[in-house]
């Protein structure tokens, strides 16, 4: 019989954080990384941002996009290390270190949401 | 009973670790796996900005001192790049292996991947108003 893959979890929030960064990332990106920086659009206050990220929703929409984000990726880099190192034997050692570090990342994110005035 | 020479005999592949430099197929497929690292880049920035905001006014201002420095751009740049070849990849792939058929009839790859080009498009405008405050 075959052996079962334990990998449906991982994979559920791979493909949940692709959607989401494929959705809602290059907005970000372009706003806040390149727009808004080199004054193409005037940024919004610190002020009006402080009232939009205290909404509870904005705060799930926080927490969700950064955690689903770091899951996504750190699945993605644990194959892509597999594939162009050829380190299939690390595979369980990769696994902790990439799956370990999104967690921390989400438990991050998590504080930080929590720590909005 | 195994062949003696069963294990000689094996195929063994010599793959190099630049085997994704070999044919384009596989440099795109390598680009669009390391796109999540920008990804992943971009939600510590986003951490961080929230981070600011809930510090205070002079925070902020720090913050988006830091992202006008003329690397931060640069990298944002690349950034973007990456992760529009990660959505578009990402609705090429996605939609169309998700609803590969309605009523037994099969649909066409572009009929499942145009409305998620209009729901990325919709996303980024509530997204965009909701920052600059327009709604």
């Amino acid at each position: 019989m075959a052996k079962r893959s334990n990998e449906s979890l991982p994979w559920a929030f791979f493909g949940a954080g692709g959607f989401v960064s494929a959705f809602l990332m290059p907005v970000h990106i372009f706003l806040f990384g390149i727009a808004i920086p080199l004054m193409w659009i005037a940024g919004p206050t610190q002020a009006s941002l402080l009232a939009l990220i205290q909404h509870p929703l904005t705060k799930l929409y926080i927490f969700g996009f950064c955690a689903l984000c770091f899951l996504h990726a750190a699945h993605r880099i644990r194959s892509s290390l597999i594939d162009t190192l050829r380190i299939k034997h690390l595979d369980t050692a990769l696994g902790v270190i990439c799956y370990g570090a999104a967690i921390v990342g989400s438990i991050i994110a998590l504080i930080v949401v929590i720590r909005i005035p | 009973m195994a062949h003696p020479s069963a294990h000689s005999r094996s195929y063994h592949p010599q793959i190099t670790n630049t085997w994704w430099l070999g044919r384009w197929n596989y440099t795109w497929f390598m680009l669009r796996e390391w796109s999540s690292a920008f990804v992943a880049y971009f939600a510590i920035v986003t951490l961080m900005q929230v981070a600011a905001i809930s510090a205070g006014g002079q925070a902020y201002a720090d913050f988006e001192a830091c992202m006008r420095k003329p690397v931060m751009i640069i990298v944002n740049i690349i950034a973007f790049v990456f992760t529009l070849f990660h959505t578009m990849s990402w609705f090429h792939l996605v939609p169309p292996a998700m609803f590969p058929r309605m009523r037994g009839k099969k649909l066409s790859p572009l009929v499942t991947m145009i409305p998620a080009y209009v729901a990325w498009l919709v996303a980024s405008v509530i997204v965009a108003g909701f920052v600059l405050g327009t709604f």
